[in-house]
């Protein structure tokens, strides 16, 4: 059984980054992979946590703190995870991250990582990395539904939860996923 | 010299504008008039004895303000407003324009304007207005905002720089920056009714009380009672939607600070009014009544969804440029719907993936605005809704010949 995690989602959820959870459920539900969501944050098998606002980082620190060791490890193993946003750019010094920083930009922007362009919305003083991948291990600035937009960065996280992303539902995603990127403006 | 320039040239704009462009708006008159005369709103806002009155927040400010609006011209004064959704400087130029004389001039005893919350801190220390009625903090336009709190910086901006303000009392990121204004009344739901009431963005801070000069006492699908400084008003009306009761007794307020209050002619005017401009309107389209729903934030889409008795048929949502990050379309929860018939506008597919993803059946994608319309016309159906972001109503009513 396939555990998956979010830290706190009610709370980490400024920009729909919770939709990579629903994105991640779906494509599992359509291939009948077992799973569940857990609040097992330090044991699970995918980890996100989302964008939050200053007031929910100020409040949460300390237990944001807490999950600084697993989250260590987590990157040195490459385990999926994913970081979002203003929690991206408070764990990033703590993991070592050299985050560089400029004048904030608000935009769709397009990245290369694993051989593919990834694409979503920045919204950040974040000059790079704006996506940092090691192993399925990834901190990004970009916000909202990362996985919906990018079906093949997903698809290279569920390989390593032994999960093939393929069939029906995943090719209409993937269609629709390209339109997205079609109708973009960057 | 320059404000007669400035209106003559912006006037001609906006009348050879709307000759070529059936009912649509444009900001290109306004922003002409303003690089010629950059006073010109300071000035009409002047020739206005009784000054100015500005609503301001995340949510909610078209609608206190009509009420204002509607109460002042009730209570016998002129009142020069703008438009909804025109509520950027642009929007304020064009306004003048139209209503303005060749000398910048309105025929209006007071000024009452929705101000965009990012403009209106800029506006506020120029302009100096006699009251602002602050409606809330949300967690809103993340992309322009980057953050609640500095959203809340911006309406302090506009509280610091009014004499009166109205503000609510319920939402702790608003009562922290009135708390200090020495001139400041709180109106807000009674303690029975707060859990049903409106969420704001998180704020894990003080939350000062501020006077419950307006309370929310009932607000039924029959009728509201506000307490009104002691005194109950009863006003008749379906009030479920406790925002709207919260928009009423704001405006109420704000009346009782301006003029003395006629208690029945207030309950008559807000009985009277009709629902704000495409909030949730119904419009004779082609011979059919159809349903008009403006949503513009996560939080009055799914205020406007779950208004939805059912999934209607046809349904055509549309989510136009105007909303530049989608990604917020992902806190909206769509399960209730099976199906929509037709999804449009320029964020069209990103709409579509995500009801993709909540598993809701989308029967046709068209971006463009016009084909959209032209199919959904032609959808059999005893529902007809559209549910619309507000660049795409904008573009759907032009093309309808529903602009006003």
């Amino acid at each position: 059984m396939i555990k998956l995690s979010s830290f706190k989602p009610e709370f980490f959820d400024n920009n729909g980054d919770q939709g990579n959870l629903a994105v991640i459920s779906a494509q599992f539900s359509a291939l009948n992979v077992e799973f569940e969501i857990t609040n097992d944050y330090q044991g699970s098998d995918f980890l996100l946590v989302g964008d939050c606002s200053i007031a929910v980082l100020n409040h949460f620190e300390a237990e944001l703190l807490e999950l600084l060791p697993a989250l260590k490890m987590r990157l040195m193993a490459g385990k999926p995870t994913l970081l979002v946003g203003r929690s991206y750019e408070y764990f990033a010094p703590l993991l070592d991250i050299d985050l560089k920083h400029g004048e904030r930009e608000s935009k769709f922007v397009s990245l290369r990582v694993l051989d593919h362009e990834v694409f979503g919305y920045h919204n950040s003083t974040v000059v790079e990395p704006r996506l940092q991948v090691s192993g399925s291990f990834i901190g990004t600035t970009l916000f909202g539904p990362l996985f919906a937009k990018n079906p093949q960065l997903l698809k290279k996280i569920a390989i390593t939860l032994d999960v093939e992303l393929k069939g029906d539902y995943f090719e209409r995603s993937d269609n629709l996923a390209n339109r997205v990127r079609e109708a973009t403006i960057f | 010299m320059r404000t007669f320039l400035a209106m003559a040239l912006g006037k001609t704009a906006r009348f050879l504008l709307r000759l070529v462009r059936r009912g649509g708006g444009s900001s290109l008159p306004g922003t002409i008039a303003a690089a010629i005369q950059p006073k010109l709103l300071e000035r009409a806002i002047q020739s206005a004895p009784q000054g100015l009155v500005v609503v301001s927040g995340s949510a909610g400010k078209s609608s206190t303000t009509k009420i204002i609006v509607a109460l002042l011209e009730a209570h016998g004064l002129r009142v020069f407003t703008n438009p909804s959704t025109a509520n950027i400087k642009q929007g304020y130029y064009a306004s003048v324009l139209q209503f303005g004389d060749l000398r910048g001039r309105i025929a209006a005893d007071i000024v009452v304007l929705e101000w965009d919350e990012g403009h209106g801190a800029a506006l506020a220390k120029e302009l100096k207005p006699r009251l602002s009625v602050i409606t809330n903090v949300l967690s809103d336009q993340l992309d322009r905002f980057v953050d609640p709190i500095y959203v809340q910086e911006k309406l302090a901006e506009i509280i610091n720089n009014s004499s009166t303000v109205i503000a609510n009392r319920d939402d702790r990121n608003v009562a922290q920056i009135a708390n200090g204004h020495a001139d400041v009344f709180g109106f807000g739901l009674s303690a029975e009714l707060l859990e049903a009431g409106p969420s704001y963005a998180i704020n894990f801070g003080e939350k000062p009380e501020l006077s419950a000069s307006a309370l929310i006492k009932h607000a039924t699908a029959e009728r509201l009672l506000i307490m009104l400084k002691g005194t109950d008003l009863e006003i008749a009306g379906n009030y479920e939607n406790l925002s709207q009761a919260m928009n009423v007794a704001s405006a109420v307020l704000a009346l009782d600070a301006l003029v003395e209050i006629d208690a029945e002619l207030v309950a008559q005017t807000i009985e009277a009014l009709p629902p704000v401009f495409a909030r949730d309107e119904m419009a004779m389209v082609r011979d059919r009544l159809v349903r008009l729903m403006l949503v513009q934030n996560p939080t009055s889409f799914q205020l406007n969804l779950d208004r939805l008795p059912s999934t209607p048929h046809p349904l055509m949502i549309m989510a136009g440029r105007d909303i530049h990050d989608p990604s917020w379309l992902w806190t909206v929860d769509f399960s209730r719907l099976d199906s929509v018939d037709v999804v449009s506008g320029f964020n069209a597919h990103e709409l579509a993936l995500r009801l993709h993803y909540s598993g809701v059946e989308v029967k046709l994608v068209e971006p463009k605005i016009d084909l959209a319309n032209e199919h959904f016309a032609k959808l059999a159906g005893s529902d007809p809704t559209i549910v619309f972001s507000a660049d795409a109503m904008r573009r759907t009513r032009r093309y309808l010949g529903l602009a006003k």
